[in-house]
């Protein structure tokens, strides 16, 4: 019982990660931005939340508290903007450059996990795993309510957060004008720009906001002391924001789909981890376990292109729009 | 005048329309003009995150490069540009199908798994060239493999074989891991050095004659690309699958047999990576050139000649940057990579539109 | 009173000069046509004022003010709106849906009072989709639009997505409406209707704007027309004032004749005979249902029909792309008077047969062989003089592209899609050459000394206006990458010959060029299947039309003898 309880809070705590930048993601490609810098931009988050931090703690005297709210909020408004540089770049090269999206994406994601690397490595992390047990404080006194409050009561403001955002983003683009008119940028631009939609502006906005919310994810993780698992800290975000981008395709393209997948998702990312303890000499196990979300999203990908000949994803994903074009 | 005219009056300056009829002359200007701006602006970031060291910068790259007293330096350059010119080569023609392999990564890897696995329990009796033959062998067969399994999707369900790859580069590098795992009972992350089916060292360098096969694989990717039927094949299943298939093209076919031959070929890279070049196997043995090929084979237009120039550059960059003394250099050298990249991927759009200012005045100023 | 007034408008695309310095007026209230050959520049001018294009050069005025259009929203802030000849709907969307897009709340309020809504008397308005679906709908009373909301734009029929798209348009409250090329795409009756609304939306005070190059619709229906030729305004004139010929004449540059020739010949006996064909989609849903005919030698059989109603899926069948088809497609190759060779036979065969009264000699004598030696048999063949009439009848039904060549089939298709089907747009002209024989001559590198030859020898003939041999064919201009293709697939010298909108696009010079091409294979005893949109140019050059609705085949007419409104009703008629 134990085991399940720590496990699924585990799990929450790591789906949180994932959500944000599937969200982000999922905005990103209802416009026809496939962003493949969404890793490079979730470091870039992380980056944004380490100087956020440090700037908090940097501000608080020696012995005062520290505030658990204000530990979530500055570094998530650090996160934020870098998050939104990070789409700004993005969007500049494909929107008023037209450069191809591929290239641009893999392009970003190069440049932004060096410089990430480079400066979180220089910045003094002096007080900032202690911050990041305070993370957890968003309702004291979860322990009374059992394993119920263990699971869900005992997370950060950043799991919280990412609910709403998801399905806030749910709600934007299925039920209001805004969504209307980004759903069909994404869908026929040409069309889209001939109803009097602002294309690029839609473009430049959704891949800044969408950056935005996967900047968050990185910086939760790294704040979170890289989950307290056994890696590096800030080590291998790169590989939550791939895989963020098959959650994208595995809920369909739909936020709120996006956090069942997550959770699964985050299910088979600590799966090998929490059971490695208890494997001994069939240790090997555990990689084969680590293959498993990459292997689950193959699977996906292929039923659904099986199964569903019509296919979900927004119709000019991955087209440049130029009006001129003819 | 009204209010909301004077509004758009104010609104950007400029305009875009699409070069048509483009002379080969200012092509080849403006990107010389990016390649040029694109070492220049590493040299700035460079300054940045080490004031005054603006000069030393060029000093240093240079001499991690073509370093006149030190011939090894300059082996090292070409082993280094061999490897990512033949990734980036064997990447061009499934990009002309129009299949974006972004698993050159994990291709090369497996490949490379399986070359330093036979490479390291290869009994010693067998002499070394046997041990090079069975390794090479074994590389083309698992990088082979490792390719054809998005690609029969693709065939036959067109699944999506950007994210099939890149999630089959993951799965290779558990995979590789796990064989680790399996096989260094140490607990080490690699192999260790091999000391059986290795290439011999010469100027130098483990790797050298890895640079004479490329010679030979790089003139006959060129010669199938432009000239052969394979090649005038997957140029046209790229345009249109619908002219492929009207003029009698087997589209599955092609499609398979294409990957085919960039996964055996991959597996020679995976093979010259552990025999030649490290003579060990880690997980992490091709560094992200799987995905820096990608970029140099689209920034080269998919011509093998660009291609082997941007190869080139590309391999200056990280080998003179890494020189360049800085607190993490691994880093340093992939942001000024992807610096760089940036510039010339942004020279592109100089090439393909002009850029009109909207007042009469100021018209045509066309970079 | 003048209302719009373009100044000085000119614009380039690279090195060609679609508009040169055009200035004119229009006039409140008027039904005004574009008049202009393909290319001329028409499209381009009237995407200036749409927002689609930025001029290079130029001003315009609307009521006396300058205007700068930048995008389609200013277009529609000055109350121009635009409704392009290939739609601008989003597929994935409901009616209702694409009627609202891109709306801001201040808009639709104004669209609302528009069509009646009082708004003053409300508190709040909401600005939903079910409020917006009542307004709309008002709103197409009282235009006389037939408007489904809830249909998705991806179920409906061509003339249902014009009507959206001019909904669209009024709802945004326009007073100037453009049409480009509208009638392209409908049946007679629905081109009546069209006019009825045009006419219903004059009477509303509304500007209409109609580019078209069809002469006849223009004395129909406007009120003024304006004629450009080659990028130049070359003047406008009441419609009153002018006929058929003085207009061809102004939009050409010199008189023309407007008569296309059809050669009339004896047809050579059945070449195709198509029994019971049907062909289904990827989903499963027939979209030819038991199409039966016979295509003739020397003979051009037209296919009419509203666009997608099975014209694309016949030529693919045909040429053996469907996937997944029932019934007979028997090809008869007429391989009169072939020599006998030992390729087939030995001699003790040719004997055998021989007897059998198959062959005969060059003379046309009955050749028994009773009496011949083996080596005089042997010889006779060998110098090729004994002969054998052969009429070889192949199912074609079961085969790919391919195998069909291999088969020594001589089938030639020009299809809609010239670049995307016929050709390959970033090849040079002589790579495109290559793509039916690229697999001949040995070894694994392509053989370019034919390609080359066959390219310079279409673009002499044709008159291909191409700056070299190695030029992408994408760069040309319409009318040329029409005449390099069809002259590829005319040198195979085919038996048969699908031809799928072959002007679409030309200027009347390359048109009529490419009529006389396929007339001149007709009397060169090719059977000629042409799909086509233009019915006066299609019972012009045809013999006999065929005529698809919904997959199946509603009529088959002579072309001598029939009406465009007889087609236009089979074209539509609904089971």
């Amino acid at each position: 019982m134990n085991y399940v309880v720590s496990f699924l809070a585990m799990a929450i705590k790591f789906a949180t990660v994932f959500l944000f930048g599937a969200t982000g993601e999922i905005i990103n490609q209802k416009s026809g931005h496939l962003n493949m810098g969404t890793p490079g931009i979730m470091y870039f988050g992380a980056l944004g939340g380490t100087i956020g931090e440090r700037i908090y703690l940097d501000t608080v005297a020696a012995g005062q508290p520290l505030n658990p709210f204000l530990i979530f909020l500055v570094p998530t408004l650090f996160a934020i903007l870098f998050g939104a540089i990070g789409g700004f770049v993005f969007s500049f090269f494909t929107v008023t450059l037209h450069c191809n999206q591929n290239v641009t994406g893999l392009t970003l994601t190069t440049l932004l996990v060096g410089i990430s690397c480079f400066f979180i490595s220089a910045i003094n992390k002096e007080g900032m795993s202690d911050a990041g047990l305070l993370l957890q404080n968003a309702w004291p006194g979860y322990k009374a309510a059992g394993w119920f409050g263990e699971i869900f009561l005992s997370q950060s403001y950043f799991t919280y957060f990412g609910v709403i955002v998801a399905v806030g983003a749910a709600c934007v683009i299925s039920f209001t004008r805004v969504g209307l008119n980004l759903r069909a940028v994404g869908e026929n631009a040409s069309s889209a720009d001939s109803a009097g939609i602002p294309v690029q502006k839609y473009r430049y906005i959704a891949t800044i906001i969408g950056g935005a919310i996967a900047g968050i994810g990185g910086a939760f993780y790294e704040l979170d002391n890289a989950m307290g698992m056994s890696f590096e800290a800030a080590d291998g975000i790169d590989a939550f924001g791939w895989l963020a981008l098959c959650i994208v395709i595995f809920s369909l393209w739909k936020p709120a789909i996006a956090i069942g997948a997550s959770f699964l998702f985050a299910c088979l990312s600590i799966a090998p981890d929490f059971f490695a303890p208890y494997l001994g000499a069939a240790g090997f196990v555990t990689y084969i376990l680590k293959m498993a979300p990459y292997v689950a999203t193959i699977v996906v990908l292929t039923v659904v292109s099986i199964v569903d000949k019509k296919q979900q994803a927004p119709a000019n994903l991955g087209v440049p729009y130029f009006r001129e074009d003819r | 005048m009204t209010i909301k005219s004077l509004v758009k009056k104010l609104s950007l300056p400029f305009y875009l329309t699409k070069r048509i009829g483009f002379s080969k002359k200012k092509y080849w200007a403006i990107r010389a003009g990016g390649i040029v701006l694109a070492f220049l602006a590493a040299g700035i970031v460079c300054t940045c995150l080490k004031p005054g060291s603006f000069g030393e910068f060029y000093v240093q790259m240079f001499m991690g490069c073509f370093d006149p007293t030190d011939i090894t330096i300059f082996v090292d350059l070409l082993v280094r540009f061999s490897i990512l010119l033949l990734i980036s080569v064997i990447l061009i023609p499934p990009f002309k199908m129009r299949f974006w392999n972004i698993g050159a990564e994990g291709q090369i890897l497996v490949g490379g798994l399986v070359a330093g696995g036979i490479a390291k329990f290869a009994p010693a009796s067998l002499p070394n060239i046997v041990v090079l033959l069975i390794c090479l062998a074994g590389a083309m067969l698992a990088s082979t493999i490792w390719s054809l399994i998005p690609t029969i999707f693709k065939a036959f369900f067109n699944t999506n074989e950007t994210l099939f790859t890149l999630m089959m580069n993951y799965i290779a590098s558990t995979l590789s891991l796990m064989m680790i795992y399996i096989w260094v009972p140490t607990g080490s992350q690699n192999f260790g050095a091999l000391t059986h089916g290795i290439f011999p060292t010469i100027l130098g360098n483990p790797g050298t004659l890895a640079v004479a096969f490329t010679a030979v694989i790089f003139a006959g990717m060129y010669l199938y690309i432009t000239k052969g039927k394979h090649g005038y094949e997957v140029t046209v299943l790229g345009e249109s699958v619908d002219t492929a298939r009207y003029i009698g093209i087997n589209v599955k076919k092609v499609t398979i047999r294409t990957m085919a031959t960039s996964g055996a070929l991959f597996g020679v890279v995976g093979f010259f990576i552990v025999c030649a070049v490290n003579q060990s196997f880690s997980a992490t043995i091709v560094g992200g050139q799987g995905f820096t090929g990608v970029l140099i084979a689209w920034l080269g237009h998919f011509n093998p000649l660009e291609v082997a120039l941007f190869a080139f550059l590309s391999s200056v960059m990280t080998q003179g940057t890494s020189r360049v003394h800085m607190p993490s250099s691994a880093q340093f050298s992939a942001i000024c990579t992807g610096v760089f990249f940036f510039i010339i991927i942004a020279c592109e759009f100089f090439s393909s539109y002009k850029i009109s200012w909207r007042h009469n005045e100021k018209k045509e100023a066309s970079v | 009173m003048e209302y719009i007034r373009l100044e000085n408008i000119s614009k380039s695309f690279g090195e060609i000069v679609a508009n040169d310095s055009i200035s004119f007026a229009i006039e409140e209230g008027e039904v005004l046509s574009i008049l202009g050959e393909n290319g001329s520049g028409k499209t381009t001018l009237l995407n200036i004022l749409g927002g689609i294009y930025r001029q290079d050069a130029g001003k315009v005025f609307i009521r006396g003010e300058e205007a700068v259009i930048n995008s389609p929203k200013d277009a529609y802030d000055y109350g121009i709106g635009m409704v392009h000849q290939h739609y601008k709907l989003v597929e994935a969307f409901t009616a209702i849906e694409n009627v609202v897009l891109g709306l801001s709340r201040k808009d639709l309020l104004k669209a609302y009072s528009r069509f009646g809504a009082d708004l003053a008397a409300k508190k709040f308005q909401s600005c939903s989709l079910k409020e917006s679906r009542k307004y709309v709908l008002e709103m197409c009373n009282r235009f006389g639009f037939v408007f489904n909301p809830d249909k998705r734009v991806s179920d409906m029929a061509i003339a249902e997505k014009q009507s959206l798209e001019i909904v669209k348009v009024l709802f945004r409250g326009v007073d100037t409406l453009i049409l480009d090329e509208p009638t392209a795409v409908l049946t007679p009756q629905e081109t009546e209707h069209l006019f009825d609304v045009i006419s219903n939306m004059k009477k509303h005070g509304k500007t209409v704007i109609i580019i078209t190059h069809k002469l006849n619709e223009v004395l129909r229906i406007s009120d003024r027309v304006a004629i450009l030729r080659k990028g130049q305004f070359v003047g406008i004139v009441p419609t009153d004032l002018a006929t058929e010929s003085s207009l061809a004449e102004a939009m050409v540059g010199k008189a023309v004749d407007l008569d296309i020739h059809r050669s009339d010949i004896e047809h050579t006996g059945p070449r195709l005979v198509v029994e019971h064909l049907t062909v289904r989609n990827r989903e499963g849903r027939e979209t030819l249902s038991d199409v039966s005919f016979t295509l003739f030698g020397s003979e051009i059989l037209g296919v009419a029909g509203v666009s997608n109603s099975g014209q694309k899926e016949l030529l693919e069948a045909l040429s053996g792309l469907a996937r997944d088809k029932d019934g007979s497609i028997i090809f008869h190759n007429p391989k009169k008077n072939r020599p006998v060779t030992f390729f087939h036979k030995n001699v003790q065969q040719v004997r055998a047969l021989a007897a059998q009264g198959k062959f005969y000699f060059e003379g046309g004598e009955p050749c028994s062989l009773v009496g011949y030696s083996n080596k005089q048999i042997t010889e006779l063949v060998e110098n090729r003089k004994i002969l054998f009439y052969e009429n070889e009848i192949i199912d074609l039904s079961r085969m790919k592209p391919l195998e069909i060549r291999n088969y020594g089939i001589k089938l030639s298709f020009v299809p809609e899609d010239r670049l995307g089907m016929g050709l390959v747009g970033s090849m040079s002209v002589i790579d495109n050459m290559l793509l039916r024989s690229y697999r001949k001559g040995k070894g694994r590198l392509l053989d370019k000394t034919k390609s080359r030859a066959l390219a310079e020898e279409i673009v002499k003939k044709l008159d291909v206006k191409t700056p070299s041999l190695n030029t992408a064919v994408s760069k040309l201009s319409g009318g040329n990458i029409q005449k390099i293709l069809i002259g590829r697939e005319i040198s195979n010298r085919p038996k048969i010959m699908m031809v799928a909108y072959p002007v679409r696009g030309l200027d009347i010079n390359s048109t009529y060029l490419i009529y006389r091409l396929l007339d001149e294979q007709k009397t060169k005893g090719t059977g000629i299947i042409y799909v086509g949109e233009d019915l006066d140019a299609m019972i012009a050059i045809t013999d006999r039309i065929l005529v698809l609705c919904d997959g199946k085949v509603t009529g088959i007419v002579d072309s001598r003898h029939t009406t465009k409104e007889e087609i236009g009703l089979l074209m539509s008629k609904a089971e």
